[in-house]
């Protein structure tokens, strides 16, 4: 189960995984291992809770995947963001901004908006 | 691969039978990903390595939980049309065979004697059926306009608990009707005995019948799979 940290994550795990895979195709164990390591470690889910968010990013059209042949011979699902998905990161990462600016300045801890 | 990651595949498998199609896919997965991890492991292939990278693939059954509601509105959803196309189905047929009695009236089977009877079962015909595309409509709505990402996975249940119940109701009408038209049908057919001209109105039932009984059977495994999943969610 996931602790009040991974609850907020939570939340969030729709941007940070279309963030991961805009970088470029990736299977379910490389998404982690991008999250992981942008994160500084940050981010650390339990791995399996990836692959329903990317089910459901691609049924919602944001991502597209394909059955592929890995290097040691098994089959393995690779995922893309398609141009939607890309229009949708774009979106969330302005609310995201602005909700972050809003908190920062709200307690105190960033600069005020330019006037 | 060991026993270790079998088990716990097949423990995923279980825990995903909600969603057959859901649970082949997420257990080749997991397999290529648990795989990967134990490939990528600094201590090498061991079983402590493949234990690891089970423990950090996480639980089955919370992995099962993220995936239901999503798989279950999906499945009501389409439960709630299967019920309106196939009454709409029922209708065609129904009108269709009626279209036939005019335009060919080739049977005159309408015995005096049992026209209260037969009042009676037109009645309960029209009725049943205008009750089961009605209620397949409103189920069919209370869940198709549902944002998943707005509710909490609480209201969701309910809402697909009450939608499933509406497509049932709604199945049960369909069935009544379906059994009035073949009442209706053998009634004006019965005197005619075997001939040609009993074939269109037969094929007509025929596909009635075979609409309902898809309908019944389609709806029962939704029931079992929305029943099936309801151990994911402690109360």
């Amino acid at each position: 189960m996931l602790g009040m940290e991974g609850e907020v994550l939570k939340g969030h795990l729709d941007m940070i995984v279309l963030a991961a895979i805009e970088a470029g195709p990736a299977h379910g164990y490389a998404v982690i291992e991008r999250i992981r390591s942008r994160s500084g470690g940050a981010f650390d889910l339990p791995e399996g809770t990836v692959y329903p968010v990317l089910h459901r990013l691609e049924q919602m059209k944001l991502l597209k995947s394909r059955w592929e042949m890995s290097p040691a011979g098994r089959r393995r699902r690779v995922y893309s963001v398609t141009g939607r998905g890309t229009a949708d990161l774009a979106n969330r990462r302005a609310l995201w901004r602005k909700f972050s600016d809003a908190i920062g300045t709200f307690t105190g801890e960033a600069r005020p908006c330019p006037t | 691969m060991s026993d270790l990651t079998n088990a716990y595949l097949d423990t995923l498998t279980q825990e995903l039978s909600f969603d057959p199609a859901l649970a082949r896919r997420m257990r080749a997965e997991a397999e290529d990903h648990i795989r990967e991890a134990i490939a990528c492991d600094p201590m090498g292939a061991t079983i402590e390595s493949e234990r690891r990278a089970i423990a950090r693939f996480g639980a089955a059954r919370d992995i099962a939980a993220q995936c239901a509601i999503p798989s279950l509105l999906k499945q009501v959803r389409h439960a709630g049309a299967s019920v309106t196309l196939i009454a709409v189905g029922v209708l065609i047929a129904m009108k269709s065979r009626l279209a036939w009695y005019g335009a060919a009236s080739p049977i005159d089977g309408d015995d005096p004697v049992l026209d209260d009877l037969r009042a009676i079962i037109l009645s309960v015909d029209r009725y049943a059926f205008w009750c089961a595309l009605l209620i397949a409509v409103y189920g069919w709505t209370h869940i198709g306009f549902v944002r998943a990402s707005r509710e909490t996975s609480l209201v969701l249940r309910k809402r697909l608990r009450q939608s499933l119940t509406m497509c049932s109701a709604a199945a049960v009408a369909v069935v009544i009707t379906v059994a009035s038209d073949t009442i209706l049908t053998a009634l004006k057919l019965f005197p005619a005995g075997q001939s040609a001209a009993i074939f269109f109105p037969s094929l007509t039932i025929g596909l009635e019948a075979a609409l309902a009984i898809v309908l019944v059977l389609r709806l029962r495994i939704t029931v079992q799979r929305l029943a099936s999943s309801a151990r994911l969610f402690p109360a």
